[in-house]
């Protein structure tokens, strides 16, 4: 299969609701990490925005199930998620290049059209994202274009999917009313893109 | 007994203290079930209009004197500064974020850290090191619920006090994330 560029998928009830509700509960079990530069994002990044009243930056949480050459104890929910994406898009083998779980929670004053600095998150690799929503919360992915206009919201649900190409601005949000809001994100080639 | 030691390391292992909990191999657990008292401690409690429940990170590192992490050196390196031999009923690592409505008036479940199988109050101290620099006070109370003191949270600073009186935390309003390491003790 192919995507255009500027494509953004969402797929829902790809796993069972039963399946989806213990990997939430899985992650009692996953620990977390504070994210590398406490928010995630890399200066250059965090300075672009920071007189953006509507960006706002937030410690955030992270599991690393594959990273480089390490992988986590709890890559069985990460395998879960991902091979029942890909058997359902009939996709056959992928470059998995980094795999991980965001957890974000909220902080004072924050507002539904606040956000995260749009990014992408690998610059010099062709590559798609894949998002999974772990649990219900607020807290939407946002997608801007090439001059950062806002171009779609994806709300979090518990068994969304959302896949995208890795060369399109996004940025994620603190929830406002959900107590946490967990994702996994995966950076993958899928060959014949 | 309530004594408040500030610098009670020295500055370079307070920084150290903190750098070490923000770490990527430094892990922190949540609990969905409850947050910092089970509900039904804080049912107990919901009289209290200020009372305000919110997500907490935990990373457990003694338990009944039993090493249960690899990162105990620094709760080594506080007990060891006090004055007497210590047994160590538990200890963690605590973080806590901001949440969207807190203010300075929000705080959480008062209760005792150590209770037996019968909810009653197993004697012990306490002693509750500051990580970081932030706000989002302890609170101790007296058996009517009357705020009795407030201790404001600051980087090597270290909070003793006996185990039977009710206290709580507060979850940060303006600081990024509130750290703290809670022991539970006798000497």
């Amino acid at each position: 299969m192919s995507y255009q560029p500027t494509d953004i998928k969402v797929f829902d009830n790809l796993l069972d609701d039963k399946v989806a509700l213990q990997i939430e509960d899985d992650f009692d079990k996953c620990p977390w990490n504070v994210a590398g530069n406490i928010v995630s994002l890399s200066n250059t990044v965090l300075e672009k925005y920071k007189d953006n009243k509507n960006v706002k930056d937030y410690i955030k949480f992270v599991h690393d199930f594959y990273e480089l050459e390490n992988q986590s104890d709890n890559t069985k929910i990460a395998d879960i998620v991902l091979d029942a994406f890909l058997k359902h898009n009939n996709i056959k083998n992928i470059n998995l290049l980094r795999a991980k779980a965001n957890m974000q929670t909220q902080y004072t004053g924050n507002k539904p059209d606040m956000h995260n600095s749009p990014h992408v998150d690998f610059l010099d690799m062709p590559h798609h994202v894949l998002i999974y929503y772990v649990n219900d919360s607020d807290g939407d992915t946002i997608f801007f274009d090439e001059s950062e206009n806002e171009t779609r919201r994806v709300a979090p649900k518990r068994g969304r999917y959302v896949l995208f190409n890795g060369n399109i601005l996004h940025a994620g949000s603190n929830p406002v009313k959900s107590n946490y809001r967990i994702i996994i994100n995966y950076n993958m080639v899928i060959p014949n893109d | 007994m309530i004594k408040v030691l500030d610098n009670f390391v020295d500055k370079d292992y307070a920084d150290c203290i903190e750098k070490e909990m923000l770490e990527r191999d430094f892990k922190w657990y949540i609990s969905r079930s409850y947050f910092t008292c089970p509900e039904w401690v804080t049912k107990k409690y919901s009289h209290m209009k200020n009372l305000k429940e919110y997500l907490l990170l935990s990373h457990d590192l003694y338990n009944e004197d039993k090493k249960v992490s690899d990162k105990t050196d620094i709760v080594d390196n506080i007990v060891n500064r006090l004055p007497n031999k210590i047994f160590i009923y538990r200890a963690k690592a605590n973080l806590q974020t901001q949440f969207t409505d807190n203010n300075e008036s929000y705080h959480n479940t008062p209760h005792r850290d150590l209770t037996n199988k019968d909810g009653d109050f197993e004697p012990h101290k306490v002693a509750l090191y500051y990580v970081n620099d932030s706000d989002g006070d302890t609170i101790l109370f007296n058996n009517k619920l009357e705020i009795v003191r407030r201790i404001k949270p600051k980087k090597g600073r270290l909070l003793l006090f006996n185990g039977d009186m009710l206290h709580t935390s507060s979850h940060p309003t303006k600081s990024d994330y509130r750290m703290c390491i809670n022991i539970d003790y006798n000497d």
